[in-house]
């Protein structure tokens, strides 16, 4: 049977069509649409430091609710003063959407007449996603902790807060509750509360709470989503924890031990060492035919 | 003229004869396919795994389907070929061929199929550096180097005495190159009795190696599965299940294979009604034994009634879930091969052959069956997720990577059968031989 060249160049060429079709279909469709609407989560942290972090997320959603993580987007993060803005800094987002601003304790910020300091952090949008902003107002807020160890073994901790007024003088901390968190492995676990009371508290710390070998643990106090004075929090390392000795678990057999069971080891050493000696006794039987004159 | 010389002269002539022009729009159609799956590969690799359907939960989809299908045809392929070579058997003479060619292609164009599930492709020689012994992918790993070189040298073990026939039939019309090509890799093979007894000796020396080899190695692959604590894979029976099912399947493949070359190159002579016949009954029964494993695995697990369990069940049998797919491959994979070979008015080459189709399917959608549903059942309460990060569905660069590799496995063996005889000619020459042969130091009853 003859074939002619006619056809099966058209067969290549729809083929062809098809594949150039399929990679050109994404982009079409990405320059057609409308830009998406665009939302910017964000979640602010007074820090024990002094210092301010802005952890920013964008997202967006279209109409048949394909979430999209907005990816390379330059977020402006700007003080509000009366009618002014004042750019403070500039980040872009990660891959996932999200971006982290740490504004240092040695940075100062007006505060309007009720004390409080307003942030702006608005994303321009590009061809893809519109434009979207978010706005923080706070009051500055300190938490600070002291350890009060008796002799009776009882533990507490003894924290301070206060606040920065209108007039640039501290305040103390009134009728806001503070929360405290262990460090676990993937998450912090809540181990109390305390009412603060004219910029005090007392915190009687639990004895019965894992820690490392030396019974270190990582606490921290946290003021979570006041109106005024956004979030806040402190954290601490202690020896309070019972010491736990992690060494003796690392020796049992698990996949992430760091080495292979002995017996594995050898099991395999003499497997393979059967199969591969045998394979180059074949081939070397291979290599005395080739050169056998016989 | 006799047989010996029949058989030089009509199976030499199956590498000398050109392409016809069908045979050639194949291999271009087959390479069109090869490419459109390497565009579908570069395309993943440059905008990553979110074209495929594999999301936080399904992390193997229809690539690792793939790779335990090839996989399961290569190890069958090897294993049965090792056993026919070593056990001397007569019959099997014309199909040895054909079972090493699939071992060893399948084995090629397998273990690509995983790598397309990294999602970090540069970090692919850290299996090597970074590999954790301990780990059931480090021994399949393993496992699979070793069983390619060693299928590979097999092969070419198993081509000698034909590329030295070749080398010397002064008749054959064929290129330069690829006399010199026989010249090369016949090794010097001048069929002295010192040569043979060397040749057959290390034949036989990779023959009964690759017998456990293939055991272990598609064990080792069960494993992956297996040694992981999840619903639906953790079981005892996953590795002799594998091993099962991959022989089954590969004799299906076999089965098909034979047919299409008997058809294309006319060997009606070589590959007989016998052959479809002794394979068939082969494949019934591994049927009969492969639905005693699957019925043993349901039924455990159902009656034990363990809540993972039975949700990994109820969309087995939920036909708004999974329900169909488990019907179809119970229908394609056990009664219609039961009926067709099984009852003697039904059997014929050609009804024997649409069995070994239907079963080849059947167990791809078995493979699917095994592979997905665990993975969209996992043991934390799913809530308030995309419903597209727990239900996989295969995208089109899966489906066309997919394609590309049945192609490049098809035009592999298409291409291979125009270089070596697809019948061994010294195979068939051996089995004139009146004398008993040695299996092992022992004479057996023939």
């Amino acid at each position: 049977m003859k074939i002619h060249t006619a056809a099966i160049i058209r067969i290549l060429t729809s083929l062809l069509a098809i594949i150039v079709l399929l990679t050109v279909s994404d982009h079409l469709t990405a320059q057609e649409a409308e830009p998406l609407e665009s939302d910017l989560a964000l979640t602010v942290w007074q820090l024990g430091d002094g210092s301010i972090e802005f952890n920013i997320e964008i997202s967006a959603e279209d109409a048949s609710d394909n979430y999209y993580e907005v990816s390379g987007a330059l977020v402006n993060l700007s003080q509000v003063i009366g009618d002014s803005v004042q750019l403070v800094a500039q980040t872009v987002t990660n891959s996932a959407g999200k971006a982290s601003l740490i504004i240092p304790p040695e940075k100062t910020f007006e505060v309007d007449t009720e004390g409080f300091v307003y942030f702006l952090l608005s994303y321009d949008g590009d061809e893809q996603f519109r434009e979207c902003e978010a706005e923080a107002g706070f009051k500055r807020v300190f938490i600070d902790v002291e350890i009060d160890e008796d002799e009776d073994s009882s533990k507490s901790l003894y924290v301070t807060a206060h606040f920065i007024d209108s007039e640039g003088n501290e305040q103390p901390l009134h009728d806001e509750e503070l929360l405290f968190y262990v460090k676990r492995l993937y998450s912090w676990l809540p181990i109390g509360d305390i009412w603060m009371e004219e910029g005090e508290g007392y915190f009687d710390f639990p004895l019965d709470i894992p820690g490392d070998d030396n019974g270190g643990l990582t606490v921290a106090i946290r003021l979570e989503d006041s109106e005024n004075f956004a979030s806040a929090k402190q954290i601490i390392s202690l020896n309070w924890g019972i010491p736990v000795d992690y060494s003796e678990k690392e020796i049992q057999r698990t996949l992430w031990s760091n080495y292979a069971p002995v017996w594995m080891i050898i099991a395999l050493i003499f497997v393979l060492a059967g199969v591969w000696i045998n394979f180059f006794l074949a081939i070397f039987k291979i290599f005395r035919m080739s050169k056998s004159k016989e | 003229m006799d047989n010996k010389t029949k058989y030089i002269k009509e199976l030499s002539a199956l590498v000398e004869n050109k392409p016809t022009a069908k045979q050639k729009l194949w291999l271009v159609f087959l390479l069109v396919l090869i490419g459109a799956g390497a565009f579908a590969f570069f395309y993943q690799l440059r905008n990553g795994q979110i074209v495929t359907g594999m999301r936080d939960n399904v992390v193997w989809g229809i690539y690792t389907i793939f790779f335990v299908v090839f996989l399961g045809f290569s190890y069958a392929g090897a294993l049965i070929a090792s056993i026919l070579h070593l056990a001397r058997v007569r019959w099997a003479k014309p199909i040895v061929r054909i079972l090493e060619l699939i071992a060893v292609f399948s084995l090629i164009v397998g273990p690509p199929f995983i790598l397309f599930c990294l999602g970090r492709f540069d970090r692919l020689l850290m299996i090597f550096t970074h590999g954790r012994l301990q780990s059931p992918i480090i021994w399949d790993v393993i496992a699979i180097v070793s069983d390619l070189i060693i299928s590979i040298v097999f092969i070419f073990i198993t081509f000698i005495k034909d590329f030295a026939l070749l080398r010397d039939n002064t008749e054959l019309k064929i290129p330069k190159w690829r006399r010199k090509f026989y010249t090369f890799f016949a090794f010097n093979y001048k069929c002295t009795l010192k040569q043979e007894e060397l040749l057959n000796k290390a034949h036989d020396i990779l023959a009964a190696i690759l017998i456990p080899i293939t055991i272990v190695a598609y064990s080792l692959l069960a494993c992956i599965f297996a040694m992981t604590l999840k619903t639906g894979w953790h079981s005892t029976i996953f590795a002799p299940y594998f091993v099962l099912t991959a022989v089954f399947s590969g004799t299906a493949l076999v089965i098909i294979v034979l047919w299409i070359v008997r058809k294309v190159y006319k060997l009606h002579d070589y590959i007989t009604k016998k052959h479809f016949n002794l394979l068939g009954f082969t494949m019934l029964v591994l049927c009969l034994i492969y639905g005693y494993f699957t019925f043993s695995e349901y039924f455990t697990n159902w009656y034990g009634g363990d809540l993972n369990t039975m949700m990994i069940l109820s969309k087995l049998l939920s036909f708004h879930e999974y329900g169909w797919m488990m019907l179809t491959y119970i229908l394609l994979a056990s009664v219609i091969p039961i009926v067709i070979i099984g009852l003697p008015w039904f059997r014929n080459v050609s009804t024997i052959t649409f069995a070994a189709f239907t079963t080849l399917t059947g167990l791809i959608l078995h493979r699917f069956i095994v592979i997905i549903p665990t993975q969209e059942t996992p043991f934390l309460p799913v809530q308030d997720i995309r419903p597209e990060y727990i239900s996989y569905s295969a995208t089109w660069v899966e489906w066309m990577l997919t394609l590309g590799g049945v192609a490049a496995f098809l035009f592999l063996f298409s291409a291979a059968t125009k270089i070596v005889p697809v019948i061994s000619i010294s195979e068939m020459q051996e089995s004139l031989k009146k004398k008993k042969l040695k299996i092992f130091g022992t004479q057996p009853d023939e």
